[in-house]
């Protein structure tokens, strides 16, 4: 039943967008964890504006080049930006290191929690044979948590290796095919499974509160051998004001918005949500889990690089 | 317009989205593209291989979850949970490994070799070849497990662990208790241990009792050839290797899509190289190899739930070949004038070279070992439900046609022995594996064998000039001397063997908690076996002088019986495997196993002239069997495997040595009880960045006759006023107690003609201790312990040229492969002498 409704949704949209591809309809596709903010801020940008028609596009349902705007949520190298794009960041979110609510070594961390080397150690692994050879003597003694992560390149497994300076072809465990989520799903079958994940899908966004089947893995940002007061958190919002006062020190990234100057003048509605999002798309960042720009300075870079696209320079 | 535009998009998303399309790239950690990775989905007959650039397409209707496998020989496997079918391609990285495991297909299933519960042994067809292993013959030093003795390729005893088959002559009548299958097929006969690797993709040896899961019901093991399927992908691959002794090989291999559902390909082989031997008589080589194989496949995919693969080979031999040489005479209980040396010397003989490594003979009667080996089968898998069926259907023939000068000498005493004979055999094995829940899988299946053996022509055993010197029973009369009374004088035997096995099998597997697993296994099974065995003498003085005829009825009689039994039987097997913790898990097996009745094919002793009939069916051998051990990753590409394992047999089906001209390759006899126990130690390492790799093993193997009260007696004690003895409690042929093997290789990343590739050095050894040459433990047929050491150097290219110098028994150490009695146990035994160094370049291009 689900496969079908997959099914007819894609065919629909395939039917739609090539059915209205009017001036008034943007079409939005790219990484997948971010859609509830950017259906978000669709659906508030089209009750001001209701000429205007928002599609979510998957990608692959769909050629980058029809697309009219294309999110990333990883820091774009120069190569990967189409020539004649301009890129804009649009929010930022952050990654945490997440456990099975049941992970027997939950206590232990709570008592001793991570400090960034044990989490470089179990979620990382250098072609090293040395480095192997040390790590297969440290699993003789501990029982080792099975990692998971994805088995295609994405945004979030990306900005979660480079932060910590790998790859994301050095994490390693068991892969996982498909979405984000899938991450979380697979954790939830193992007991010793962990993962990382993006805040806006580890927590249920209507009760706040991290889904009852995982567990956050305490992280020692101070290095003080103990989990302190603000090392800990119990409800999103509280996890997002830590996260934007810069006190947990966590992969954090932006999610950028790339796309051809010359539509700006073609489809005056996208720079509209653009600026919209930029603006008053701001404010529902936290409702779905994201993080607000780090300062007003990089806020207005983005408007400027906006209006300079909108000049088509 | 627009209409039409609209309607077709909408066929477009129909055909797109019906049915799930997974895409990626295979790469290795240095980012280069693999060729040739299969990509399978897990429990399923789909897969797909990756083109030139790494990149995979596979179609699945398959829902998520499931899983993807990804395997390539000489890469660590890997495996993808498949939640959702994104429009992300899948980024696999396979990472270079020395451990030659990865999967398993033996069941025709995808398994890590290091999460099943059975000791195993994989090698590629790669790395066999370049170690110069063209054929199972020349494995043996890389699995200390397995024994591989050869007088011929009908004569070929293939053990495992000391099980399996007769040591020495092989009996037809007898099933083999090591199972040997390519591509799933069951092949009765051990010749097929001769036949040239076309195409090996993996070889497997499986150790301890098999038929659970698939095929024929095997005491000892099973051995499992696995060939290169056809691809959509065209590609293929030419190979010339070129040695000493005028060694020259030529493979070639071609494979690609025929039609958007078909794919074939076409392999061939020939191999040649001079005699190993030399025949001062007749000037010649002996010892040669002359073989050419080819190999056509079909497959063809109709959907992605079905997939049928038609395979066919022929195959010719035509060597001269097997000699065995005299390499000692042995004083035995006969009288005097019926030792070796005052036989000969009666003669004006004297054997050639009295020191078998200078490997020369004098032998007058030619040796010859061809044979056709061919056949069809059809392996068909359809995915039902939440299982598969999988079907396989054989048909082969192999033909025999030798002459051997068994006298072994340059004396005319046989002058003719050959059994030239045609064996057909059919088979049909249906298995279907379903997931009952997640946590109970189960494997059910039939297997029917029927195989016919007969003649081609007769067999003969043909007497000389000389054999009434070796046959002679009294001193005091001059009868013997009779010119002219045993020369020419033989037998023409017609023997045929009809046999019919079939059986339901089934194991189940049930994942009683996410550590402790339980496998229990069961199998019935129906034997029936008929043979009409008719002799009849000819030749010689025709006389009615009533002395000689005499004397001609104890060298030869006619003889006539038929013999039929048939019988029902049954085994099982209990498998425990416990996950101690991530990559360390034990497993314990307890399994029964059993071999079918047994008929003597070759004749029967006689007792006063008259065969003796209640020798003609031998028990059905039936073993007790528990096995222990542990499976562990040590690090990334480093694996320690130990097994420790005890087989108890009751009726151990053996070949009885005789005296006797009339049986001169032995009868079937019953031994009453057969202990072998021992330890495996299974090591592979990989340090320096991968550049280094060290792998060994180790078997210690205890193999005794716990209980023989009729055993032959051994080469010196013929001629005993008791011509049996208790060898209760003595050692098994062709058993060492220790042997072991261990490599090292070092690689190196580098560049030819602007292919990447590997430059690569390798070094292995193989040792063994002592070992028993003799049915019944003897004081002189034992071989003593020796060591080999096997060597290459060259460069190895996933694809362009690779190219690489081998080296086999590089010391030129003399060993013998096989020691065995002489004619009519007179007194002296023959040797098949181990290949003195064998060295050559291979120069291989894929393309």
């Amino acid at each position: 039943m689900m496969k079908f409704r997959v099914f007819f949704l894609v065919m629909f949209f395939s039917y739609q967008i090539f059915a209205q591809n009017g001036n008034n309809e943007i079409i939005i596709t790219g990484t997948r964890f971010t859609y509830s903010l950017i259906e978000r801020w669709a659906e508030a940008f089209c009750a001001q504006y209701p000429q205007v028609r928002i599609r979510i596009i998957p990608r692959g349902a769909i050629n980058a080049d029809s697309a009219h705007l294309i999110i990333n949520a990883h820091k774009l190298h120069p190569e990967e930006i189409r020539g004649g794009d301009y890129v804009i960041n649009v929010a930022r979110y952050a990654i945490l290191p997440i456990a099975n609510a049941n992970h027997p070594l939950l206590a232990e961390w709570t008592k001793k929690p991570l400090k960034t080397k044990t989490l470089q150690q179990l979620y990382f692994k250098k072609y090293d044979i040395f480095s192997e050879e040390e790590e297969s003597k440290k699993s003789k003694k501990e029982y080792k948590p099975t990692v998971y992560t994805r088995a295609q390149k994405a945004c979030a497994p990306l900005t979660f290796a480079r932060y910590y300076g790998f790859q994301q072809e050095d994490i390693f465990g068991k892969l996982i095919g498909g979405d984000d989520k899938y991450l979380i799903t697979a954790i939830e079958k193992d007991t010793n499974g962990i993962t990382f994940s993006p805040v806006s899908i580890m927590f249920d966004l209507k009760t706040r509160r991290i889904r009852p089947t995982i567990a956050a893995i305490p992280m020692d940002f101070n290095e003080n051998g103990k989990l302190d007061e603000d090392e800990n958190f119990s409800s999103l919002d509280e996890l997002l004001k830590r996260l934007e006062n810069g006190r947990v020190n966590v992969p954090i990234e932006y999610i950028n918005i790339s796309y051809r100057g010359q539509l700006i003048e073609k489809y005056p509605y996208i720079y509209q949500f653009l600026t919209w999002i930029l603006s008053e798309g701001q404010n529902y960042n936290h409702q779905e889990g994201f993080l607000k720009f780090d300062s007003q300075t990089s806020l207005f870079k983005q408007i400027e690089i906006l209006e300079a696209s909108k000049g088509g320079r | 317009m627009k209409f039409s535009l609209r309607f077709i998009l909408l066929i477009w998303s129909i055909q797109v989205y019906s049915q799930n399309i997974l895409t990626g790239t295979v790469k290795t950690a240095a980012n280069e593209p693999i060729v040739g990775a299969v990509i399978a989905i897990r429990e399923t007959n789909q897969y797909t291989v990756s083109d030139i650039d790494g990149n995979f397409t596979l179609k699945t209707k398959e829902t998520p979850p499931f899983t993807l496998f990804f395997s390539m020989v000489g890469y660590k496997s890997e495996e993808v949970e498949i939640y959702e079918i994104s429009e992300l391609p899948l980024e696999i990285i396979l990472r270079e490994i020395v451990l030659e495991s990865a999967t398993i297909i033996a069941s025709r299933e995808f398994e890590d070799a290091q999460e099943i519960p059975v000791p195993i042994s994989v090698m590629s067809g790669a790395s066999a070849e370049e170690a110069g292993a063209f054929n199972v013959n020349r494995l043996k030093e890389l699995v200390p497990s397995v024994q591989l003795y050869s007088s011929n390729p009908r004569n070929t005893t293939l053990n495992i662990r000391g099980l399996g088959t007769t040591f020495g002559f092989t009996n037809d009548g007898l099933d083999p208790g090591v199972g040997f299958y390519i591509d799933g097929v069951y092949y009765a006969r051990p010749a097929v241990t001769s036949l040239d690797f076309v195409d090996v993709e993996q070889i497997e040896v499986l150790r301890g009792p098999q038929g659970f899961l698939f095929g024929k019901n095997t005491t000892a093991g099973a051995f499992s050839v696995s060939t290169r399927k056809p691809e959509f992908v065209p590609s293929g691959n030419v190979e010339v290797s070129y040695g000493n002794f005028h060694f020259l090989q030529a493979k070639t291999s071609i494979t690609g899509g025929i039609t958007e559902k078909i794919a074939g390909r076409l392999s061939f082989s020939g191999t040649r190289r001079n005699g190993l031997l030399y025949n001062e008589l007749t000037q010649q080589d002996v010892n040669e190899l002359s073989n050419l194989g080819i190999r056509g496949q079909l497959l063809f995919v109709p959907s992605n739930k079905v997939e049928v693969l038609v395979i066919g080979d022929i195959n010719r031999q035509r060597p001269q070949g097997y000699a065995q040489l005299y390499a000692g005479t042995v004083p035995t209980m006969r009288e005097p004038y019926q030792q070796f040396e005052n036989i000969i010397s009666d003669l004006n003989y004297q054997p050639i070279r009295r020191n078998a490594f200078e490997r020369i003979i004098d032998h007058n009667t030619p040796w010859r070992a061809h044979q056709d080996l061919g056949g069809v089968s059809i392996n068909t898998d359809i995915i039902v439900g939440k299982g598969k069926i999988s079907s396989i259907s054989a048909w082969r023939f192999w033909n025999w046609i030798p002459s051997n000068d068994r006298d072994f000498l340059g004396l005319d005493v046989l002058r003719k022995s050959e059994a030239p004979s045609r064996q057909e055999q059919y088979s049909q094995e249906i298995r279907y594996k379903v997931d009952v829940t997640p946590n109970l899988n189960v494997v059910a299946g039939v297997f029917v064998f029927y195989q016919s053996l007969k003649p081609i022509g007769a067999h003969i055993e043909e007497g000389g000039k000389d054999l009434w010197r070796f046959v002679q029973n009294n001193p005091n009369t001059s009868l013997w001397k009779t010119p002219g009374l045993l020369e020419g004088y033989g037998i023409r035997s017609y023997p045929i063997f009809d046999n019919l096995s079939s059986a339901f099998f089934t194991q189940f597997e049930w994942k009683i908690t996410e550590k402790l697993n339980l496998l229990p296994a069961f199998r019935l099974n129906y034997d029936a076996k008929k043979v009409s065995f008719k002799r009849e003498t000819y030749g010689g003085l025709q006389t009615n002088n009533p002395q000689l005829l005499a004397i001609k009825n104890s060298v030869y009689t006619n003889q006539f019986f038929e013999a039929q039994n048939d019988d029902i039987n049954y085994s099982a097997q209990l498998t425990t495997r416990y996950q101690i913790q991530k990559n360390y898990q034990a497993y314990l097996t307890y399994s029964t196993g059993f071999k079918p009745i047994g008929i003597n094919l070759g004749g029967l002793p006689t007792q006063n002239g008259q065969p003796l009939i209640e020798l003609a069916t031998i028990q059905p051998e039936r073993v007790h069997h528990i096995e222990g051990g542990i499976k562990t990753k040590l690090a990334e590409n480093s694996m320690l495997n130990l097994t420790i394992y005890q087989s108890d047999v009751r009726n151990f089906q053996t070949l009885v040595q005789s005296p006797e001209p009339g049986v001169n390759r032995g009868y079937l006899a019953n031994a009453d009880r057969v202990r072998v126990q021992g330890a495996e130690l299974d090591v592979n390492m990989a340090v320096l960045k991968n550049k280094w790799s060290v792998y060994g093993a180790v078997s210690y193997t205890d193999g005794r006759y716990v209980s023989f009260t009729n055993a032959p007696r051994p080469l010196e004690e013929t001629g005993h006023l008791q011509p049996f003895k208790d060898v209760s409690g003595g050692e098994l042929p062709g058993i060492s107690r220790w042997a072991g093997s261990i490599g090292t290789e070092f690689t190196q990343a580098n560049e030819l003609l602007n292919h990447d590739g590997k430059l690569f050095l390798a070094i292995e050894t193989f040792y063994r201790s002592r070992f028993s040459s003799s049915p019944s433990p003897s004081k002189y047929l034992n071989i003593n312990a020796y060591s080999l050491i096997n060597a290459r150097l060259g460069f190895r290219a996933t694809k362009g040229i690779s190219v690489f110098v081998w080296g086999r028994n590089l010391l030129n150490q003399n060993y013998f492969e096989q020691l065995l009695p002489g004619f009519a146990n007179a007194g002296y035994y023959v040797a098949v002498v181990g290949d003195q160094r064998t060295y050559g370049i291979t120069i291989k291009h894929q393309f």
